[in-house]
């Protein structure tokens, strides 16, 4: 896990420990026919984008996630405006499943959401400075020069904060 | 679930109880009238410039996190409490953190929470920087564990 | 230190739990042995339990051996049955429910089978919102059930008309009530509110009651005089109430993770801020020992007087995982963050420090084979006391939302770790 993460993670973590924290408690309306259960917290997460690159590929991977949201249970299929990638947990979810695993998935999600997002970046970022260099051999080294060293230079400030 | 059948859940259904439990009942007021508020935040916030000049920290934490304002009008003197609060946490080391948030007293140390989830959530405002916010979070926590962190949520009298 | 003894009742959540006759007696009438193999010769003793599992039934349990074993279930609740008490002398049940009602349940033969079954009363109680919790009166004459109906109904049996009747106490209470409990004068009754409240009520009622003799909650109290309300310190609910033994002490537990101990007579009220998860439930086990529980998931000591209280440690022995495999975890004790005391933080916490797991591809290591160091592996959601004299409880059950049932020994506290030593008296 990168440097940059690790803090924020622990703050997450702690953070949603103690917001979840939820009981059964009948609702107000309790003649109601829906679920009497009001009890909730919605958990939303905006994923860090840097640039256009991972701008693309976070929406992509969130918008592939979201389809299979019924495999995770509490995934919301639709984020909160504002944000990427939402979980909506009830008392019935912290009743079923362990409480403090609850935490544990969401942390491991948004560390693996990072780690696969790095990746992604990276191995598009290495197919693309294929793409440049063999480019490069045919066309003008002038403009070749730039495009090499941007492309470095991306490299260079992502791999600060990629994985080990 | 056809989306007509979740219509009723946008209903305010407060709007139709006479008897609405109100967001203001449930906190006693702040005692102090608005402009003694924002006069005595603007004399710690010198007090607190003063005490940094000495180099103590805790001592500036203390007078800034005593007694905070609180409530619907005291939104002056509550961003001016934070602006002083994040003036003594930018010029904290790292390493005294530990210390520092272990000598304040308890109600200071849920004070100090609630300003820095106030913080959090004002990114890039004044002099608010979210990697000295977390690193304060995590040795607080460490210090006054996820109860504070519960009242710092819990708390009406917000900060 | 005696090992608590644990029951698995279920894979779901246990809302509330009784006990049958309360453990002061059984455990004098064991120093009768004569007596007590009379009773069990005569099978009129057994232990018995009644447990909600967060359904509309209530399932009662007999003791056979170590083992518990399945008897009776009582249907008659349409929704989730919210809190069960089991007057000890009269061997009465009442049930809350969801659905708005309460039942008082006796035991009776069955006209066609002959059978000994429990039987329903439906208790009028009058409130248009879920009823949350109930409690017998110490007398067993009176029983006070706490709604979302912003009242408690205050039920006495009406011997003319042979049903239960309910007058309602209902004035300051500005939201849901979320438990009761009566002082051992049958008359004063406390509740904690989710306005943030607690409150000492006169329950008085004119048939039933002969007049108190004067306490420090007051002398005069006619029905619905509010002898004493008090805040949660951080705004939290007020989860759990509870009278001291003398009933001249009142603590209360609230969802800003406190403690609060109230001498009326002082006037001082003690806050014990934990820096764990909230408690919901707490009962005295002594004028000078509270035992609280809930989403921290073990049993917390507090002890104290009319000079302070604090947090002393904590029944459950949390420097290891419960279960026998090892071999995971890593460094035991206190993690950095919080409660957060489990083999996935340890795991997690690898992770990050020695860049173990996390290999590119490797799915989630550390989301499957996760362990609190806790007993209980979610919130403890009721905790009574189990043996032992009012002011000298020698042990507590709890029950969770992981459908654990446990008793505790309340001398078998563990723990002044770093993680209880930071509990201060505010």
């Amino acid at each position: 896990m990168s440097n940059v993460l690790r803090p924020y993670l622990a703050a997450v973590r702690s953070t949603l420990t103690a917001a979840l924290t939820l009981e059964n408690f009948p609702s107000q309306v309790g003649g109601c026919s829906s679920s009497p259960s009001v009890n909730s917290i919605r958990v939303s997460i905006k994923i860090k984008q840097a640039d256009e690159i991972e701008r693309i590929l976070c929406h992509k991977f969130t918008r592939f996630l979201m389809q299979r949201a019924e495999s995770f249970i509490v995934l919301r299929r639709k984020p909160i405006k504002g944000y990427d990638i939402s979980f909506l947990i009830t008392n019935t979810h912290t009743e079923s499943m362990l409480k403090h695993k609850i935490v544990d998935f969401i942390i491991q999600f948004m560390e693996d959401v990072d780690r696969e997002i790095s990746e992604m970046k990276l191995s598009l970022n290495a197919r693309a400075r294929t793409v440049a260099e063999s480019y490069l051999t045919a066309v003008s080294l002038g403009i070749g020069y730039r495009v090499v060293t941007r492309l470095k230079c991306i490299l260079w400030s992502y791999s600060a904060f990629a994985p080990a | 679930m056809a989306p007509t059948d979740v219509k009723f859940r946008k209903i305010d259904v407060d709007a139709y109880d006479e008897d609405v439990l109100l967001e203001t009942e449930l906190y006693d007021p702040d005692p102090r009238d608005p402009q003694q508020v924002i006069e005595e935040t603007k004399a710690r916030a010198a007090a607190v410039r003063s005490s940094l000049s000495k180099g103590d920290i805790l001592g500036a934490l203390v007078t800034i996190l005593d007694n905070p304002p609180y409530g619907s009008n005291a939104e002056e003197a509550k961003n001016l409490t934070l602006q002083t609060v994040v003036t003594v946490l930018n010029s904290t080391k790292a390493t005294d953190i530990p210390n520092v948030v272990r000598s304040l007293p308890p109600e200071a140390q849920d004070t100090l929470m609630k300003y820095l989830y106030k913080g959090m959530g004002m990114p890039g405002w004044g002099d608010v920087s979210g990697s000295v916010l977390l690193g304060w979070h995590e040795k607080l926590t460490e210090v006054a564990g996820t109860g504070c962190i519960v009242r710092a949520m819990t708390d009406r009298r917000m900060a | 230190m005696a090992a608590p003894e644990v029951f698995n009742v279920s894979q779901s959540p246990i809302t509330s739990h009784a006990f049958n006759a309360d453990r002061t007696r059984q455990f004098s009438m064991r120093s009768d042995q004569l007596m007590r193999w009379f009773l069990i010769l005569f099978r009129t003793f057994a232990l018995e339990v009644a447990v909600s599992l967060n359904t509309n039934e209530v399932q009662l349990f007999s003791r056979s051996g170590l083992d518990w074993t399945p008897t009776e279930t009582l249907s008659e609740h349409d929704k989730i049955v919210t809190s069960i008490d089991w007057a000890p002398n009269s061997n009465r049940i009442v049930t809350a429910s969801q659905d708005r009602n309460a039942y008082v349940w006796q035991q009776a033969s069955d006209p066609l089978t002959g059978r000994v079954v429990w039987k329903p009363t439906l208790v009028l109680l009058r409130i248009n919102r879920a009823a949350t919790f109930v409690r017998w009166s110490p007398f067993e004459d009176k029983f006070a059930v706490a709604s979302g109906a912003r009242a408690i109904a205050v039920c006495s049996f009406d011997p003319d008309n042979n049903w239960w009747i309910a007058k309602q106490l209902k004035k300051p209470i500005r939201s849901t009530v979320l438990s009761v409990d009566w002082h051992p004068n049958n008359v004063l009754l406390a509740a904690g509110s989710a306005d943030m409240k607690a409150r000492v009520f006169s329950a008085y009622i004119k048939d039933v009651d002969k007049r108190p003799p004067p306490s420090v909650w007051g002398e005069k109290l006619p029905f619905n005089t509010v002898c004493g309300e008090y805040s949660s310190p951080s705004g939290g609910w007020v989860h759990s109430v509870g009278f001291s033994p003398s009933g001249d002490v009142l603590a209360f537990a609230s969802h800003d993770s406190t403690v609060s101990v109230v001498y009326p007579g002082g006037p001082a009220i003690y806050t014990i801020r934990s820096n764990s998860l909230p408690y919901v439930s707490l009962t005295w086990t002594s004028e000078d020992s509270i035992v609280a529980a809930g989403h921290d998931c073990q049993p917390v000591l507090l002890t104290g007087g009319p000079s302070g209280w604090q947090a002393v440690g904590s029944l459950d022995d949390t420097t290891a995982p419960k279960s026998s495999v090892g071999g995971r975890g890593g460094p035991t004790g206190s993690s950095p963050v919080g409660r957060l005391n489990s083999a996935a933080f340890n795991t997690f916490r690898n992770a990050d420090s020695r860049g173990l797991g996390s290999s590119p591809g490797g799915g989630t290591p550390l989301a499957t084979d996760t362990e609190l160091f806790t007993v209980h592996q979610n919130t403890i959601t009721d905790i009574r006391a189990y043996e032992g004299a009012p002011d000298a409880v020698s042990r507590v059950s709890t029950s969770g939302v992981d459908g654990k049932l446990v008793i505790w020994n309340v001398s078998a506290v563990s723990g002044l770790g770093t993680k209880l030593k930071a509990l201060r008296v505010g």
